[in-house]
């Protein structure tokens, strides 16, 4: 990560110096212990709980999804830290424009903060406000500098400059929580002109299909809800949903496993699971074998169900974006059955016309679920679907690491089964785009494939295909593994009666 | 990394043609083990965003991975950490999710929404719980005993839940934006009144609105009590909302159908014979109408008709009036077309349907139409051409006429030059001055002055124009004239014997002018007789009378000098005034000025 934090500042040097826990200020890089070891970190955000100052870090080289709170006993302010950057002087009407952004987006969350409060949220931006160049004005500006993964252009820094008149500072202390610097922030943050992808360009480029983000407006906020119960498990979010703004304050979100509604309450929640008569996403269950189903369902027909989903998957996915609806997707959910009814573990969404040619746009097994193979699944049914089709697909990008890993395993998996069996039937050949129709893969992930693995070789002036003994001894693994546990594999033929659904223009097109 | 970039580039460099088989082999097989550029995993795009590809725990996999492609032994399991997920405390989940779900056998097929399953969506929360409480303990919202409370019945939670979500949806459906204009919340018999049918209270809920209104009106805060996310059913352009993060699930604009022209046609023709046909259909119609109203009328006719012989009956009965056998029976009874009265009777009482005038109903009604001295188009024609033929032949026979007395003197026509100088063309400005010299038609000419139209109509008619020209070069420009005959006898030695001018002056095309005087007997008599122009134009005689050379310049001269007498008769005097109108800018401009140009340079020689 660092190109993240040094590129950033276009080769100037940060300013170090020793900290005091008062002269913290968001911003400011400190190290910080994690697991056992030091590492930088960025912060995000500060609170005050029970009269303690907290803090939101980002560890460089770290995914986002490892960001948390952590008290400041955490913080080694032995070693000297780097300073946020001093602010460019910005020409003054850049500063009102970004100024009466941040407070036209702070009054529109008014409303959300009429909710009764908790003690959780007390920010603590101006305690140590001794600090030189004042600290409320720059912890409103400075997040938004974090956490995106494309701040390394020093245009974003310009960007983003401080919103100058600290408007917060006139502000009661207790008003401002950690929704607040963070809308803040990203007003002062909509400006970007030179952003390499601003969000204008990307809102047009949504407009007209896909369902992944890379900007970093979207990407770089603060987690906002602090755990989610859902089913029998109790889950911590990784990334921020627009679930409604009052959850921020809540402890514990309760998502209904069947409906996927969300509460804040525990006896709202109760009431709900009173009352609900759902038993499986509310679609056609497509493919049942003795381990999973899938449902196949219509965000336009299921629009409060798929929003529901939508939201869920958020806190999972960095890139998803929720901008806009869902009505241009068919969302494949794969649940496990029992006496409850169908438990989701995961699903994928695809795009109901893809320009691009993506048969996948966003892809997720549910943390409860994860690191059971079920992912393998997911990716499977996807091509299953495409081979109906008799199309090639891929996955939208960009993939998360979590995906990017999932989808090697699976394509290192097929090409390797598919190979060692040919070689095995005695007929050694095999064209790179054959493979590709067989596995409904476009030309390029099987290429791709192949040469991540170092299978693609060179030999007596020819290019061969080597069944290396890597990839073999992983496949004698996997084998042994399935003796053990059970394959974990869908069955095609199971899927035969399905039709690729066929939509009206009306039905395409993104309307209500 | 350098090295890794060369390597990738240097296999690169051996084109792969996907379409082609590859051998299958075992690292084993192959020859050249100690290939270095083999010996590295080329870079290849992953698909995930650069800033997240170099995240450490990524990276760790990745590289144990290409390790492991390159036949290192695996030393451990790596793997991206993520956050923790743990078993609930404290959940029931036998009572949260109840074990009542039976498998069909078959595959399930479901198409309703979560609002069918889950109707009343509001759900109590703590504090709702604890009014619930208060309320079934003969309370209010504000604790006191309630007035009529009957303490033995009490208000269930989902009766409770209904009524508050018949509050919320109710004022959301009414006030879809209260929270936006602050409008005054709803009172209870404004929900009252709203209670849709098709979504009707039980009667459980109906008997607990008014004490649990007033507990919602204390709760309500110009936003929905359950938690919802921030959808916007308008579509904005709005800053704000576009920077907030909590605001989801826009709608999408339409997306653009593909246009081509191939489509345009299509969608073109099929509404166009949509036109058609509904066209047609409409004809139709207005013909059935027209048709039943003709059978309106004749029932009308036939009933009038028998009124009529009824009386007739009558009269004739009265009076005892009987006549020869048959001689009523055409008043009496409906008769076959034999005379005309009676064919104008029968085709009345012909059905009236709708029919196609057959061929021979047309034939017919021609033949009826010669009897009847229907004029026929020969007729026309001929009458047409005689009409043309006598015009010519008058036309011809007054040209003839008003140059009979006239011989041209002029030894040249005098041509202007061909463009115009500057101190003359300053003439063609002068409007009053041009008045005065406008030509003005030969009084010879009665019949063409009164029909001013026909100058042009000459002009442009082709095959008149040939004739004239014949007669007379420049005949058929408008600029014919001749001065009419107030000539001052005093300027003219020779004895003016009758009302004629003795001199005239023509101007053809482009201007050219031919000054000419009067044929002469060799007595002195003015010639009266014909001299065809048509005929002997080659061979005028120049004998009768000439213009002594010097003399004809000092006419022409006068000529110009001298103001020109007004012409006779309303016709030439529309004539100027249109010739003043139309042609001042064209011919006048162009023309006139040259007779001034030719008087001036005819004074300077
Ligand atoms: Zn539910």
């Amino acid at each position: 990560m660092a190109p993240r934090n040094d590129g950033v500042d276009g080769g100037e040097e940060p300013e170090r110096g020793h900290a005091t826990l008062a002269t913290l200020r968001i911003g400011t890089k400190a190290m910080v212990e994690k697991d056992g070891e030091k590492r930088k970190a960025e912060i995000l955000s500060i609170q005050s709980r029970k009269g303690r100052p907290t803090f939101y870090v980002h560890y460089q080289e770290f995914n986002k999804r490892l960001d948390e709170w952590v008290s400041a006993d955490r913080l080694d302010l032995s070693q000297e830290v780097e300073w946020p950057l001093p602010e460019k002087p910005e020409p003054k009407s850049k500063q009102k424009q970004a100024q009466s952004k941040a407070q036209q987006v702070s009054k529109t969350d008014s409303k959300a903060n009429k909710a009764p409060k908790r003690a959780r949220s007390t920010t603590v931006t101006r305690e140590p406000s001794e600090a030189p160049g004042d600290v409320s004005a720059k912890a409103s500006r400075r997040p938004s500098q974090q956490g995106g993964k494309e701040n390394r252009d020093p245009t974003v820094t310009i960007a983003t400059e401080d919103i100058g008149g600290t408007p917060l500072a006139g502000e009661d202390d207790s008003t401002i929580d950690l929704v607040d610097m963070q809308e803040a922030a990203i007003a002062a943050k909509a400006a970007p002109e030179h952003a390499p992808y601003s969000r204008e360009e990307e809102i047009e480029k949504l407009r007209t299909g896909g369902s992944m983000t890379q900007n970093q407006t979207e990407i770089s906020r603060v987690r906002n809800l602090e755990r989610i119960q859902m089913g029998g498990y109790e889950i911590e979010p990784w990334y921020f949903s627009p679930y409604p703004a009052e959850f921020t304050d809540v402890d514990l979100v309760y998502i209904c496993e069947m409906c996927l509604g969300y509460f804040g309450s525990a006896t709202q929640f109760r009431r709900h699971r009173h009352k609900c008569q759902l038993f499986h996403p509310p679609g056609n269950e497509i493919y049942r074998d003795a381990n999973v189903s899938f449902f196949e369902i219509d965000g336009r027909r299921q629009r409060t169900w798929c929003r529901n989903l939508c939201l869920l998957s958020k806190l999972f996915l960095d890139h998803k974006t929720l901008y806009y609806d869902v009505d241009p997707f068919l969302f494949y959910c794969m649940t496990v059955r029992s006496a409850h009814g169908h438990h989701l573990v995961g699903y994928f969404s695809k795009e109901k016309e893809s320009a691009e040619g993506y048969n996948v746009a966003c892809i997720l097994t549910l943390p409860q679920h994860q690191r059971k193979g079920y992912g393998k699944l997911l990716i499977q049914f996807s091509y299953e679907l495409s081979k109906i089709e008799g199309k090639l697909g891929s996955p939208e990008k960009p993939l998360s690491d979590l995906g990017l890993l999932g989808y090697r395993a699976y394509w290192q998996e097929v090409i390797v089964d598919i190979l060692a069996e040919r070689e095995a039937d005695g007929a050694p050949t095999l064209s790179i785009e054959d493979l590709g129709q067989s596995l409904a893969m476009t030309t390029n992930d099987v290429l791709h494939t192949l040469q991540n693995l170092n299978m693609l070789r060179y030999n007596n002036k020819n290019h061969v295909v080597v069944l290396t003994d890597a990839v073999l001894e992983q496949r004698e693994r996997l084998k042994e593994k399935e003796k053990i546990k059970g394959k974990r594999f869908l069955e095609g033929s199971l899927l035969r009666d399905w039709k690729p659904p066929v939509f009206a223009a009306s039905a395409r097109t993104w309307n209500w | 990394m350098s090295t890794r970039a060369t390597t990738a580039r240097h296999v690169r460099q051996r084109k792969l043609n996907t379409k082609q088989g590859l051998r299958i082999i075992r690292e084993s097989e192959i020859e050249d083990q100690q290939d270095e550029s083999q010996q590295h995993i080329p870079q290849v795009e992953t698909g995930v965003e650069k800033g997240e590809e170099i995240e450490y725990h990524l990276q760790a996999v990745i590289n144990a991975s290409n390790a492991a492609a390159l036949g290192a032994k695996q030393t451990q399991q790596n793997y991206i950490p993520t956050p923790e997920v743990k078993q609930a405390r404290h959940v029931n989940y036998d009572e949260l999710y109840p074990r009542v779900f039976k498998e069909p056998s078959t595959n399930i097929k479901f198409s309703s929404t979560v609002e069918d399953c889950n109707p009343v969506a509001y759900c109590l929360r703590e504090e709702d719980v604890e009014f619930l409480h208060k309320l079934n303990e003969g309370r209010d919202v504000d604790g006191r005993e309630r007035k009529g409370a009957d303490k033995l019945s009490q208000c269930s939670e989902d009766a409770c839940e209904e009524v508050m979500n018949f509050f919320e949806e109710t004022s959301s459906r009414l006030q879809p934006f209260a929270n936006l204009d602050n409008a005054p919340i709803l009172t209870l018999e404004e929900m009252e009144q709203s209670i849709q049918d098709d979504q009707p209270l039980s009667a459980e809920a109906q008997k607990w609105l008014r004490p649990i209104y007033d507990y919602w009106l204390i709760r309500k805060a110009g936003r929905p009590l359950m938690a919802s996310i921030k959808v916007r059913v308008l579509d904005t352009a709005n800053e704000a909302d576009d920077a907030d993060p909590y605001v989801c699930f826009r709608r999408r604009e339409v997306r653009q159908t593909r246009k081509t022209r191939g489509r345009d046609a299509q969608v073109t023709e099929k509404l166009k014979k949509l036109r058609m046909e509904l066209e047609d259909g409409r004809q139709l119609l207005l013909s059935i109408n027209q048709r039943e109203k003709l059978k309106g009328q004749q029932g009308q006719l036939d009933r009038k008709k028998f009124r009529e012989r009824h009386q007739l009956k009558k009269v004739k009965a009265e009076k005892q009036i009987v006549g020869e056998k048959g001689d009523d029976e055409e008043l009496l009874v409906d008769q076959k077309p034999v005379t005309k009265p009676g064919k104008r009777q029968s085709e009345a009482n012909r059905p009236a349907t709708i029919r196609l005038r057959s061929l021979g109903d047309r034939a017919a009604s021609v033949a009826n139409a010669q009897d009847n001295d229907l004029p026929l188009l020969e007729d026309y024609v001929t009458e047409g051409a005689a009409f043309v033929s006598n015009t010519i032949e008058a036309r011809k026979e007054q040209h003839r006429k008003w140059n009979q007395h006239w011989v041209d003197e002029t030894k040249l026509p005098i041509t202007p030059p061909l463009e115009a100088e500057d101190p003359m063309s300053k003439w063609a400005a002068w409007p009053p001055l041009l008045d005065g010299l406008y030509p003005t038609p030969p009084p010879s000419l009665p019949s063409r002055s009164s029909v001013e139209g026909e100058d042009v109509d000459m002009k442009d008619a082709p095959d008149i124009k040939p004739q004239l020209d014949t007669t007379s070069g420049a005949e058929y420009e408008p600029e014919i004239f001749a001065i009419p005959g107030a000539w001052p006898e005093t300027e003219d030695d020779e004895p003016k014997p009758d009302k004629f001018p003795a001199v005239r002056l023509r101007v053809g095309r482009g201007g050219r002018r031919w000054l000419e005087t009067r044929k002469r007997k060799p007595k002195g008599q003015l010639c009266r007789g014909v001299v065809s122009d048509d005929d002997s134009d080659d061979g005028q005689t120049p004998g009768f009378f000439s213009v002594p050379e010097g003399i004809t310049f000092e006419l022409r001269a006068a000529f110009n000098n001298r103001p020109t007498g007004r012409p006779e008769g309303t016709g030439s005097e529309q004539r100027q005034r249109q010739w003043g109108g139309d042609q001042q800018a064209g011919a006048a401009a162009q023309g006139h000025p040259q007779v001034q140009q030719q008087g001036a340079a005819g004074s300077a020689s």
